[in-house]
């Protein structure tokens, strides 16, 4: 019609339009035909089901008749489930095509077999008595006649509840002037728990503070700052806290370094009999320190970007009523940064309660023993031929715990506003700059902050180089490079920095696949069921990945897939199923940054689903699922708690982190905290160069999408 | 060319329900409107002909073909979204050609060379051909609407549809695209559906519109029926200005008599051919502002007296508001006139110019014999097939 308008050429004869187009290639209709067979099946049994559903309607209208006793109410009743059942199947249809099928299978398959099955094995076995396989509670109540776990035991002979617990926090020796500081020891269900809320406390102070400095602040070095405070979500706590127990040991870096301080404000208060002590923590304290300066990145993390997507009007507003100061905080900042606060304080509070890495670390100690995440690690990994229910068991309380966290974050919906953090740059972020005399006030509060809160990253660093170290000295004696030769000294090792690369590799590819797949279906397709499988894929940011780890036990040991000693394929499934969720949060929230009618638009002039799968949204939401991948690799590497488990029953095939443990633990040339710090600083190297990868993909974006 | 035919359609979200009792059809070549205030359910209708909704009741055919079920990338429609949906990864002769590379026709394709053709015919009926190798964000806004519709028009679709496609532009830029909509429909004399909700561009592009509201189709008709006959109190409100006053039927003859509550008798006509008004029934008296006059034409014109409360000076005329009954009713008088707050004021309606509208919107279309909120079916249906 335009055309032959426009150009004479393009007359509508039939030869000119034929020449201008050619069969379809038999490779192109191959494969679409094959692309569209489920869809052809489906609609010929829906056709099917259709004709056989009116054949039903005819024999209820027949029945009905039969009887001449209408029952208005119950006929149009079953004419609403006939209908509710129909739409309700083509809708399914409708939403569902050949691709989508294999994406929703194969999601649920890895899900099902890696996590759900695995975790309620672990609920069998911890209900069931081993033998019979009878229903019983008797490992609870075990378990709860354990003084490790819970300090009020019955003592049958007496008749009496006992009470075993060190209530005595930290000992004073006068004649070092030292205070050994390790914590209260109430028995690993309570310890957990306190510590636990002890961390997220220090961790949302931190947190909260950095980022409102961060965000609403503009000041000489910010960015050198904003850059220092991403460190920290990098190194697992297990990797730090390596460092952290050497300074802050009774001769440790911390103490010489206020030495010369104490000595001669002690001049003073030693004669009134009140000298400031050295301080040494141990145990449980030790452990809430280690958290505290690793996970209050994570509140910091979500907490600015909850402030730098608050709607500055909204202040305004506030301000042009009159707010102030931090009366303006208190009232309008704070309460709107509230989900990105409690998200992130939640999440602390769970990852300090699965934590396995500090505990293991500091174990010299019995209190940090007494840790639920450590009781389920020695219950299992050392058990791991005739299996001890006593291990699953204490994971179920892990896992309540954690689920707890998990519905409560959801409750405040955190998780899903992912893409609170993007909204950042489209308006002007109330940023304000700062005096030369309010800068180096704030420096003065920073400096020792950040220090404190780079202590475990500097720390292993120091270590890692340090030669012969007298105790009275500050820094090491001698540096020295010899310490990296435990990088070769033990073929196992060497081995297990390919092996978790290779793990990590493998994992992340099996995630982007699938993770690309189930944002998809969680953003873009109105299928039944579409809320558990969000919950589903986003849940094992929660779900402690020690009880995970006992599931693989309890349900495939001894079987081909994890045949004793060679726990290589289900250490690849676990990182797998426990770094989905920060591809899957990733690419969910390119595609909610992705307007749908781009790929409506596609549709509309003639592109199926499937293509326009591939050739719109992957194209546009590719970036995000890079960085989301990218991440899910930074985790799968520094993955600890399974790690440590699977790890343990095939040291041949064990990753970097199970080594890291194994060396810290060993005496000799090439063991202890140093020849550990090298291999902790060697990850933390490999962990920076994908983040700086990453934040130069993303550029600002990064900070939301790390932000858990 | 492609008629749209769309019967008794209803479309829920949840407890929502977006559109309901749609019954109309788009003649071949037609450009038609669908305009309403926010939330009236006219995307959702526009979307449904798309194949992006399916709808919970009710058939959609294009010519003889039901589509009800048919998915979007079957239904050879081109959209254009309100936002322009442009593919930011691809080029303007990329996001043009898109459709084209996809388009089969009886197993065929297009060749390399047409598809270039093609899409610079395209383009060039947009007045874009220059500007095939940029890229999206290098574009004006008004550009981007260009290529969307390019976009929209090179697979040759049976039907167009265009949801608010000027609303992101300034004012002039928006004269300026609806000429061009309007050319290139001409041109092409192509089925078009357009939703707006600005009743100037509905008025004066379309050929016929349909008013909606509350997810009904309250009037389906020419731009000239619509404002002079509305069938409903919404639509005669909705579009131009209007003065409605409550009243009762006294007698119902060529003229319908109607008393005010003030006791004002007032005679005037129906829009509604076939609604069965009786004597007693509550209504309402509408009349445009324009339609009021200082002078009597016919002795036995209408005479609406009130007390003035504001007049406004528009250059072309003074509008005057004044007080009748207790409601606030409105004139388009004669600019020179002198005439300030507190004055009273007598004026005349002939007849025909007074509106008698049924209480109840379009529940009361029900009750008139043929109507396709009465039957479920077009009326002109048969003719139609």
């Amino acid at each position: 019609m335009t055309a032959s308008e426009e150009d004479p050429v393009e007359v509508q004869e039939p030869s000119a339009i034929d020449s201008e187009m050619v069969p379809d290639s038999i490779r192109d209709s191959l494969t679409s035909s094959i692309r569209s067979a489920p869809r052809r099946f489906s609609s010929w049994t829906s056709g099917k089901v259709r004709s056989s559903g009116s054949w039903v309607k005819g024999g209820i209208t027949r029945f009905i008749g039969f009887f001449r006793n209408p029952v208005a109410n119950s006929r149009q009743a079953a004419s609403q489930i006939r209908t509710r059942s129909k739409s309700g199947w083509r809708q399914l249809r409708r939403e569902m095509d050949s691709l989508t099928w294999v994406q929703l299978i194969g999601v649920i398959a890895v899900f099902a077999l890696f996590l759900i099955i695995p975790l309620l094995s672990v609920v069998w076995t911890s209900f069931t008595d081993s033998d019979t396989g009878v229903f019983t509670l008797q490992h609870f109540i075990r378990l709860f006649n354990d003084s490790n776990i819970w300090p009020w035991v019955y003592n049958p002979v007496t008749g009496n509840t006992d009470f075993f617990a060190n209530l005595t926090p930290a000992i004073y020796d006068p004649d070092l002037n030292l205070l050994v500081i390790y914590g209260w020891d109430l028995g690993g269900v309570l310890n957990s728990i306190y510590v636990a809320i002890l961390v997220t406390i220090f961790s949302v102070i931190l947190g909260v503070f950095f980022a409102f400095i961060v965000a609403r602040y503009d000041f000489f070095g910010k960015k050198v700052i904003r850059t220092l405070l991403i460190f920290p979500i990098l190194a697992t706590p297990f990797v730090g806290a390596i460092g952290i127990k050497e300074f802050l040991g009774a001769d440790g870096f911390i103490n010489k370094l206020f030495e010369p301080i104490r000595d001669i404000l002690n001049m003073v208060l030693l004669p009134l009999g009140a000298p400031i002590p050295a301080i040494w923590l141990r145990g449980l304290a030790a452990i809430i320190f280690v958290q505290s300066l690793s996970f209050f990145s994570l509140v910091y993390l979500n907490a600015y970007s909850s402030f730098m997507s608050i709607d500055p009007s909204l202040e305004e507003q506030a301000e042009n009523l009159g707010a102030q100061g931090l009366g303006l905080f208190r009232s309008v900042t704070f309460p709107l940064a509230m989900p990105g606060v409690q998200a992130g304080a939640i999440l602390t509070f769970i990852l300090s309660i699965e934590d396995l890495g500090t505990p293991i670390v500091f174990q010299d100690h019995v209190s940090a023993r007494n840790t639920l995440a450590f009781q389920v690690f020695n219950n299992v990994a050392t058990q791991a031929g005739g299996l001890d229910p006593k291990g699953p068991t204490i994971g179920i309380l892990l896992l309540v715990f954690a689920l707890v966290g998990f519905m409560a974050i959801r409750k405040y919906t955190a998780l899903r506003s992912y893409d609170s953090g993007t909204k950042g740059g489209q308006w002007n972020p109330r940023t304000r700059r700062i005096s030369r005399k309010a800068t180096t006030l704030l420096y003065c509060l920073l400096v020792p902050l950040l220090f404190l809160a780079l202590i475990p990253q500097v720390s292993v660093i120091v270590l890692s180089f340090a030669g012969t170290w007298s105790t009275d000295s500050l820094l090491p004696d001698v540096w020295t490079l010899d310490n990296y030769q435990v990088l070769w000294a033990y073929p196992d090792v060497t081995q297990s920095i390919y092996l978790t690369l290779i793990y990590g590799a493998i994992a992340t590819v099996v995630i982007v696949l699938l993770g690309a797949s189930a944002a998809y279906l969680i953003a873009r397709r109105d299928i039944p069921g579409k809320t558990a499988l969000d919950l589903l894929v986003t849940s094992p940011i929660a779900l402690p990945g020690i009880v995970i780890a006992t599931g693989y036990f309890t349900l495939f040991y001894n079987t081909p897939i994890f045949p004793v000693g060679g726990p290589a394929f289900l250490i690849i499934m676990s990182y797998t199923v426990r770094k989905f969720p920060f591809t899957v949060r990733a690419a969910y929230a390119g595609l909610m940054s992705t307007p749908v009618v781009l790929e409506e638009a596609s549709q509309n002039l003639g592109a199926s689903r499937n293509r326009t799968f591939f050739k719109i949204t992957m194209p546009l939401i590719g970036v995000s699922v890079l960085a989301g991948s990218l991440l899910s690799y930074v985790y799968s590497v520094s993955e600890v708690s399974t790690s440590l488990i699977l790890g343990s029953v095939g040291r041949e095939q064990a990753p970097m982190t199970f080594w890291t443990a194994e060396i810290l633990d060993m005496t000799g040339q090439y063991g202890g905290a140093n020849n550990a710090a090298c291999l902790g600083v060697l990850m933390m190297a490999l962990q920076m160069a994908v983040i700086t990868v990453t934040t130069k993909i993303l550029g600002a974006r990064s900070s939301a999408i790390t932000g858990i | 060319m492609v008629e749209i035919r769309l019967e008794n359609l209803r479309k829920t979200f949840g407890e929502v329900v977006a559109t309901d009792e749609v019954t109309m059809v788009l003649e071949e070549g037609e450009l038609s409107t669908l305009l309403g205030p926010s939330g009236c359910g006219k995307t959702t209708l526009l979307r449904l002909i798309a194949g992006f909704y399916v709808p919970d009741r009710g058939t959609i055919h294009f010519d003889d073909k039901e589509v009800t079920g048919v998915p979007p990338h079957k239904r050879n429609t081109g959209m254009c979204f309100q936002n322009y949906a442009l593919w930011p990864h691809m080029t303007v002769a990329d996001n043009v050609s898109y459709g084209l590379k996809l388009k089969r026709v009886d197993g065929m394709k297009y060749t390399k060379g047409a598809i270039e053709k093609r899409v610079n015919t395209a383009l060039g009926l947009v007045h874009m051909e220059e500007l095939g190798k940029r890229h999206i964000h290098q574009l004006s806004g008004g550009q981007q609407q260009r290529v969307a519709l390019a976009r929209a028009l090179v697979i040759e679709p049976g039907v167009l549809l265009l949801d608010e496609p000027l609303s992101n532009l300034d004012a002039k830029l928006r004269l300026e695209m609806r000429e061009e909509i309007m050319r290139i429909q001409s041109e092409l004399s192509i089925t078009t559906v357009y939703v707006t909700h600005d009743q100037h561009e509905a008025l004066s592009i379309s050929d016929r519109v349909a008013v909606m509201d509350l997810g009904y189709v309250q009037q389906f008709a020419s731009p000239r029926e619509i404002y002079s006959d509305p069938q409903t109190v919404f639509v005669a409100d909705f579009i131009g200005q209007c003065t409605f006053l409550d009243g009762v039927i006294q007698s119902v003859g060529e003229y319908i008599d109607v008393t005010l509550p003030d006791g004002q008798a007032i005679k005037g006509r129906t829009t509604i051919e076939g609604y069965p008004f009786e004597k007693g029934e509550a209504v309402k008296c509408a009349f445009r502002p324009e339609d009021l006059h200082l002078q009597q034409m016919d002795p036995s014109d209408n005479k609406i007296t009130g007390k003035v409360t504001r007049t406004i000076y528009i250059g072309n005329g003074l509008e005057v508001y004044f007080e009748v009954g207790g409601v606030s009713a409105q004139s388009l008088l004669d600019p020179d006139l002198d005439m300030k707050a507190g004055d009273s004021i007598t004026l005349f309606a002939p007849h025909r110019e007074v509106m008698v509208l049924p209480l109840g919107g379009v529940e009361a279309l029900r009750k008139v014999p043929g109507h396709p909120m009465a039957t479920g079916k077009m009326p002109s249906m048969a003719s139609n097939v």
